[in-house]
């Protein structure tokens, strides 16, 4: 007699897949994590990281803020008078830091970040032209078992904004106009994130977070950032690695920026809390990995 | 933190963050997910929605909920679930049937040797409906327990249970049917059902 779990257990049997056809798989998954391929639809392959989410008010809590500075208001044309002025000051320092990378072979940055608690630390090199984009994060657990080993992005050397990612070369060639960059920003989001203006702080801290923005676009970035209505100064922060700045917030996210500098030292969102400490060029990535 | 200890719903929650994860997930649940698949389409179809899935699953980890089980299964099912309509919807054009929309029948014929039993899977998945069929299979032929399985079809958990046990009785039913006869009609059924409910 026939049984139904019988009959259902015989037809659920299905061959594995082979090993090649999981390889291929693989490496379409990884080309679309890192948004660089367009063999991947460009409506995926353009989705990032860093789109915010709600409860915003834990997290932030979750930094140190050691000296709550109140502002009010939010509407308007811009950030509120606090925030849009504290902006464009750290945008100014940024533009007068030396620098400019148009030719650099890879672009180092170094952060830590907390997650549920625990605290991973992450480089990546992310190569200019054919090197291959070496990530080492120790909160990236690794397929064989390997933790805190290297891993190559194929088809890296892309960095993210918010919804969109841009080459090295399509960064060097975004407007440094406060104006024309906004709009080219803008123009870019695809719908991507919670809301554009949302979008928009977000992309406007992911280039200030990992990538060889020159100075002049870093000054252009904070201004834009300056220009976002909503956004406000929640306080003064002390950073995981100890340094002093201050928080704006827009939504959910907080950066935390010094001011004197023009340096992006931290940001927190729910559930995140990354500390960059570091960023430059670099003649070489790693060796990497024999397999 | 090792790769075992990373249960799956830590790293869904990273997810959000780092896509670059997704790499993980992958090496961790394609082949299951690749079965699931291969269950409903051809394997070389299968082969070709195997990485859409993961790519639709990046592109929906902002949204993703993982399940009081821990599991990635039922959100990746419940994915997969949806690439495998979007594909067939796509191949049969406007032939496309509501009552087949996430099974491509010549496909698990082609899988099954035997001609009798093609013909008893027919009459028994072909006597449920579209959303019973699909929920028998979740739990029958890719392992989910009913709560996991409504979350991969975005139903409550105790709509799953009720149908799961009405799909689990008609197809018994269906089953035991002399070939050729009409299936039981609405009355036999309930009342069985109620003899069930009654029994647990």
């Amino acid at each position: 007699m026939n049984t139904l779990e019988t009959l259902l257990d015989d037809t659920g049997r299905v061959d594995d897949l082979e090993p090649a056809g999981l390889a291929r798989g693989r490496v379409v998954v990884h080309r679309a994590a890192t948004a660089v391929t367009p063999a991947v639809p460009p409506h995926l392959a353009r989705r990032r990281r860093r789109l915010t989410l709600a409860g915003a008010a834990v997290a932030v809590a979750a930094a140190v803020v050691t000296v709550p500075v109140v502002s009010f208001g939010g509407g308007g044309t811009s950030a509120d008078a606090d925030a849009a002025g504290l902006l464009r000051r750290a945008g100014a320092a940024a533009g007068d830091q030396p620098g400019g990378w148009p030719d650099a072979a890879y672009w180092h940055s170094a952060s830590s970040y907390v997650r549920e608690g625990r605290t991973f630390r992450r480089e990546i090199w992310v190569a200019h032209r054919g090197g291959p984009t070496v990530l080492r994060d120790t909160g990236l657990p690794d397929p064989d078992g390997r933790v805190n080993g290297d891993v190559v992005i194929p088809g890296g050397g892309v960095f993210s904004a918010g919804g969109t990612s841009l080459t090295w070369d399509q960064l060097y060639a975004l407007p440094t106009d406060p104006g024309r960059l906004r709009a080219e920003l803008a123009s870019d989001l695809h719908g991507a994130g919670p809301d554009p203006t949302t979008e928009l702080f977000v992309a406007v801290g992911d280039l200030l977070r990992e990538s060889p923005a020159s100075p002049a676009l870093r000054e252009a970035l904070y201004d834009v950032a300056a220009g976002i209505p909503g956004v406000r100064v929640t306080g003064k922060v002390t950073d995981a690695a100890g340094r002093s700045g201050t928080g704006v917030t827009y939504g959910h996210e907080t950066y935390v920026i010094d001011p004197a500098t023009g340096r992006l030292l931290a940001d927190v969102e729910p559930g995140w809390r990354a500390t960059y400490l570091d960023q430059g060029p670099s003649d070489t990535a790693p060796a990497l990995p024999a397999n | 933190m090792t790769n075992d200890a990373s249960s799956d719903a830590e790293l869904l929650t990273a997810l959000r963050q780092q896509p670059e994860l997704v790499g993980v997930l992958y090496e961790r649940h394609a082949a299951a997910v690749y079965r699931y698949l291969a269950r409903r389409c051809q394997p070389a179809t299968a082969e070709d929605l195997l990485s859409e899935v993961f790519v639709a699953a990046l592109a929906a980890r902002k949204r993703v909920v993982p399940h009081a089980s821990g599991s990635a299964l039922p959100w990746l099912y419940g994915i997969a679930r949806n690439v495998v309509r979007g594909h067939l919807r796509r191949a049969r054009g406007r032939w496309s049937s509501g009552a087949d929309a996430g099974m491509d029948w010549d496909a698990v014929d082609a899988r099954l040797d035997a001609e009798s039993q093609r013909a008893l899977l027919r009459r028994v998945l072909g006597g449920l409906s579209a959303g019973e069929r699909e929920l028998l299979l979740l739990v029958a032929w890719d392992g989910l327990t009913p709560a996991e399985a409504a979350q991969a079809l975005g139903i409550p958990q105790a709509t799953a249970r009720s149908r799961l046990h009405r799909a689990r009785l008609r197809s018994q039913q269906l089953l035991d049917a002399p070939e050729g006869e009409p299936p039981p009609g609405l009355e036999t059924l309930t009342t069985l059902l109620r003899h069930e409910e009654r029994s647990v």
